[in-house]
């Protein structure tokens, strides 16, 4: 049973995936979370708070996919994290859709994001260097190689499902982690690609 | 509210890089690991002397480690040098005392064992 102070950002949530942050107002909040403007008032003292609030558990929601950095040592750990990145991304895509209010309005939120996009990306570059190590991916060619592959990953764990929906197509886990391995398998050496088809190829292939 | 705490980049960066070490720690190791003890195990019954040589002008303390039932089988290292012929002989003999397994020297080489062969 949530209390009435969940049950707000949850609705708040909900109606800012439907109409964006600027077009949201208390009156509908409170109405669809089914309590008076006064009560409403009595919790949050102004919309501010409510984003604040909303924004404060999707950021710790996104941030405690940071720890399950090496948690298996095998490529299991990539793929788990890409589970664990869909499944936020997929539940969550309201942030993505106010992403520009966001910056605007909210520059403290935005710098948060920042701050967790950049350490998914920097976890990315240390997988890659991690497995390197092992012997599973071959050493960069060029200077700066991984850390665009790294980008590259990045860019399609955050856009992927967008531009899917944009395009009216199926948003499912399968194709999202196909997509992020195909980014990986041009760079595995053949001990990386036994164990790709011993380990990975049965869970999504 | 608690204060939220910012690591800088580089710091989560340097973070990942010790997380990655555990791989190595926790890889079980193979038995080729750790051959050079069973290698090494002849060192323990080895005669200990101690060799001065002058080198580039300074006299080079080396010991060399023999077996005391196979004189042939031997290493030599070299350890340090000094400038002073006395101050190297006298490291040299307390380096060798411990080295020595038994520091009264009395584990000796034996020569018989070396069997050369003058023909």
């Amino acid at each position: 049973m949530l209390d009435t102070k969940q049950k707000i950002v949850a609705t708040t949530e909900k109606l800012f995936y439907q109409y964006g942050i600027a077009n949201v107002r208390l009156q509908q909040i409170a109405d669809d979370a089914g309590i008076s403007v006064g009560n409403l008032a009595y919790h949050f003292k102004n919309k501010e708070a409510i984003v604040n609030a909303v924004y404060d558990g999707l950021l710790e929601k996104f941030s405690s996919i940071l720890n399950t950095y090496m948690q298996q040592n095998n490529l299991l750990d990539f793929d788990t994290q890409f589970s664990n990145l869909f499944l936020f991304f997929k539940t969550n895509n309201y942030f993505l859709n106010n992403l520009w209010e966001i910056e605007r309005t909210y520059p403290a939120i935005k710098a948060e994001w920042e701050a967790i996009n950049n350490k998914i990306l920097i976890q990315l570059k240390k997988r890659i260097e991690l497995n390197i190590t092992k012997g599973l991916i071959n050493p960069e060619e060029q200077k700066g190689a991984h850390e665009l592959l790294a980008q590259s990953m990045l860019l399609t764990i955050t856009y992927w499902i967008p531009q899917q929906l944009l395009r009216g197509k199926l948003v499912t886990e399968t194709y999202f982690k196909k997509a992020l391995w195909n980014l990986l398998m041009p760079y595995f050496t053949n001990k990386g690609r036994r164990e790709f088809n011993e380990i990975i190829v049965p869970v999504i292939f | 509210m608690p204060a939220k705490i910012q690591l800088d980049d580089n710091a989560y960066a340097a973070m990942l890089d010790c997380i990655n070490t555990f791989y190595s720690t926790n890889t079980p190791a193979i038995n080729l690991d750790t051959d050079f003890i069973k290698d090494d195990y002849w060192l323990q019954n080895t005669a200990v002397i101690e060799n001065i040589e002058r080198r580039k002008g300074c006299w080079q303390i080396f010991l060399v480690f023999a077996h005391h039932l196979q004189p042939l089988k031997f290493i030599k290292r070299g350890i340090t040098n000094f400038s002073c012929l006395k101050k190297a002989t006298l490291t040299a003999h307390y380096m060798r005392r411990l080295a020595a397994k038994d520091q009264r020297g009395t584990l000796s080489v034996n020569a018989a064992g070396i069997n050369i062969i003058f023909n």
